[in-house]
């Protein structure tokens, strides 16, 4: 069933007419280029297909708009994984042109790439970026001599700094002008890669030579940090930087900025709005209540939610942007490997510390469906979401650090058990770790910023939504007295079992909508320690948000999605309330 | 002599004898005849890394074990 919906979702996008692909290896700045050509930043829901997301956006060419789409990199074009498999159907589409990128650090891999593409005789036009980081480590192409070998037009660029992309667009509008036939089809049965691997270093050998580069500091930088020491420290070093740049300022920007914007400014002045107009009273305190919609929704959204939201994207957009992640991955596969998956889970998994969404997509790139469903278990289980972090921190730092660390600890395990358990369980293999490890760059300011405005900007839409959503329900149900009705039969599990106020069955209602949403409401409640613990265990595992909910079962059909909801709900309640009577028992005896 | 690219010297170059069954390697650069020069190898099971002509690769141990390298005997420089 799912798989028709993916099919149509891509057909939307094949069928589109004057398409032109953007094509290229894997992080050559492919998107950086899709961003600063198209003026509108449209990330189209991402999902659709059955590879990595692909985007699409509009460029304007001679006065023509076309469809620019951002193809999955990969290093051949032989459908051997999905990513090739969707590179293949976008090839076969009928694109108008191609706009292919290559790496002038890695001009080799490029070329054996760019060989198999121009098999399909749809007009190709080439961008030779990156060829700032080439210079730095000796290398010399010659451009005319690189074009004169492949047969088309290659353009030198450095894409973040906008250098090259005028001429690039001209050489695209000369291309579209003339009416090349485009016919999407192989012009002959695919060679093997160790063919195109050779032609490509004889090509290279023609148009590059070795100069005597000079290894810049972060070259030098990259290098130790792909060694174990002092790799491993100093991937630490940044984890901990990135946490503490989080946390710390997003703590600071609600204490100085935020709160005393929503507590003195905004809500008071709702305040004063609302008690001038003649409304009931029910209707009153739905809307300016304890947990009217404008009191809360500025509260939890607005200062809770949004600078820690922010301030991930900042810090996860420079760690994708430098480099730093496949290092990471590298140096701990060892561990991820005995946990049953290999190091390059870990970036997707990285991911999923912002949100479970992209991180699942992600997961497209792993080259087997069992370590995509063991990552995607995992990221389900037990990595909380940065709205979800940030409101668990507010609660927990409140009481104390210590809470912050039990939880923290509490997490890693439910990692290590469900990586271990799935590994264990499921049928199939996960390959081993084969990644390639990208020069260390620092990210250029604009393309930076702007790759942030996007994200922050996609946030907002996408979870305003189910934001407002939740807060409207428990604006509802907290003001018209519903709440009390469902607090009654939710008792025996919430305070008998959990050992929390029977209010906090609003937790596990809005938990449904969105994960940092079950956090929300045990903020205003009075709680001891131990019932703060508990609540943030059960939280922390709690069921997947909706947009989760509906993403697996888009990836992995309903029945994945309704056995990772049902065991995330079962193993949260069970724990959170085993805990509770374990703690409570060992304080006993003390 | 051949050996596992597991057990290959860091700071020594070798020539790729044979590769198992495993499509990534061969469009990453990792074939029969390649010239890699060996980078780093990391405890505790973890993967090795090479470098090719213009970029590293890490490859994992079980990866790293089946693929067969022969060392290249006079200073070479890499193609």
């Amino acid at each position: 069933m799912s798989r028709c919906h993916e099919l149509q979702e891509d057909r939307e996008v094949l069928e589109l007419s004057d398409k032109i692909l953007l094509m290229g290896p894997p992080n050559v700045g492919k998107s950086v280029f899709f961003s600063e050509l198209t003026n509108i930043h449209v990330v189209s829901s991402n999902y659709a297909g059955t590879t990595v997301s692909y985007m699409k956006g509009t460029v304007t060419i001679d006065g023509r708009q076309y469809n620019l789409l951002d193809v999955p990199g990969t290093y051949a074009l032989a459908a051997t994984s999905l990513a090739e498999e969707v590179a293949l159907r976008f090839l076969a589409s009928n694109p108008r042109a191609i706009l292919f990128v290559l790496n002038a650090a890695d001009l080799e891999g490029s070329i054996k790439l760019l060989l198999e593409v121009l098999e399909f005789n749809i007009p190709v036009v080439g961008a030779l970026n990156l060829a700032d980081v080439a210079n730095r480590k000796g290398m010399e192409i010659d451009v005319p001599a690189l074009s004169r070998e492949l047969g088309i037009a290659i353009v030198p660029t450095v894409a973040v700094k906008r250098q090259g992309l005028a001429e690039l667009v001209q050489e695209l509008a000369q291309v579209l002008a003339g009416e090349a036939a485009a016919s999407g089809e192989r012009s002959r049965v695919r060679g093997s890669d160790v063919e195109y691997w050779q032609r490509a270093k004889e090509i290279t050998s023609k148009v590059m030579r070795w100069t005597n580069g000079s290894p810049s500091r972060l070259d030098r930088l990259g290098d130790a940090m792909l060694k174990p020491w002092p790799g491993i420290p100093l991937a630490a070093l940044v984890i901990l930087l990135s946490i503490g740049v989080v946390v710390g300022a997003g703590k600071a920007l609600r204490a100085v900025l935020l709160l005393p914007l929503v507590n003195q400014g905004i809500v008071p002045l709702f305040e004063a709005l609302f008690s001038r107009l003649p409304l009931p009273e029910v209707v009153h305190n739905v809307l300016i209540g304890e947990f009217g919609i404008f009191r809360i929704s500025f509260e939890w959204i607005l200062a809770l939610v949004m600078p820690y939201v922010l301030l991930f994207q900042l810090v996860f957009s420079f760690l994708e942007d430098s480099g730093i992640l496949p290092r990471i991955a590298v140096l701990f596969d060892n561990i991820m490997r005995k946990l049953g998956v290999q190091g390059g889970s870990l970036i997707n998994i990285m991911l999923g510390y912002g949100c479970a969404v992209p991180a699942i997509i992600g997961t497209r790139t792993a080259t087997t469906r069992k370590e995509r469903l063991i990552v995607t278990t995992i990221v389900c289980f037990a990595v909380p979401c940065i709205s979800q972090t940030g409101a668990l921190f507010s609660l927990l730092a409140a009481y104390s650090y210590w809470l912050v660390l039990g939880v923290l600890l509490t997490g890693l395990l439910v990692f290590v058990l469900v990586s271990i358990l799935t590994s264990r369980l499921l049928k199939g293999t996960v390959d081993p770790l084969v990644i390639e490890i990208p020069n260390l760059l620092i990210p250029e300011r604009r393309a930076y910023f702007k790759k942030f405005f996007i994200r922050a900007k996609h946030f907002l839409v996408d979870a305003e939504g189910p934001m407002l959503m939740a807060v409207m329900i428990a604006a509802i149900l907290a003001e018209t007295g519903l709440l009390t009705g469902i607090s009654t039969v939710l008792k025996p599990l919430v305070s008998g079992w959990l050992g929390l106020p029977p209010e906090a069955s609003m937790s596990l209602i809005l938990g449904i909508i969105r994960r940092e949403m079950s956090v929300a409401p045990l903020l205003a409640l009075d709680l001891t320690s131990l019932q703060v613990f508990v609540g943030a265990v059960v939280s922390l595992i709690y069921l997947p948000c909706m947009s989760v909910f509906a993403i697996v079962a888009k990836e992995f059909g309903a029945k994945v999605a309704v056995a990772i909801t049902a065991g995330t709900t079962f193993t949260a309640l069970f724990l959170g309330g085993l805990l509770n009577h374990l703690i409570r028992f060992a304080l006993s005896l003390v | 002599m051949k050996q596992s690219l597991y057990e290959a010297k860091p700071g020594k170059e070798y020539t790729i004898v044979h590769t198992p069954d495993f499509r990534l390697l061969s469009s990453i650069g990792l074939f029969n005849g390649a010239k890699v020069k060996m980078e780093s190898k990391y405890a505790l099971g973890g993967p090795v890394s090479v470098s090719l002509s213009t970029k590293k690769i890490a490859v994992g141990k079980d990866l790293a074990t089946q693929i067969y390298v022969r060392e290249v005997r006079q200073h070479e420089p890499l193609p």
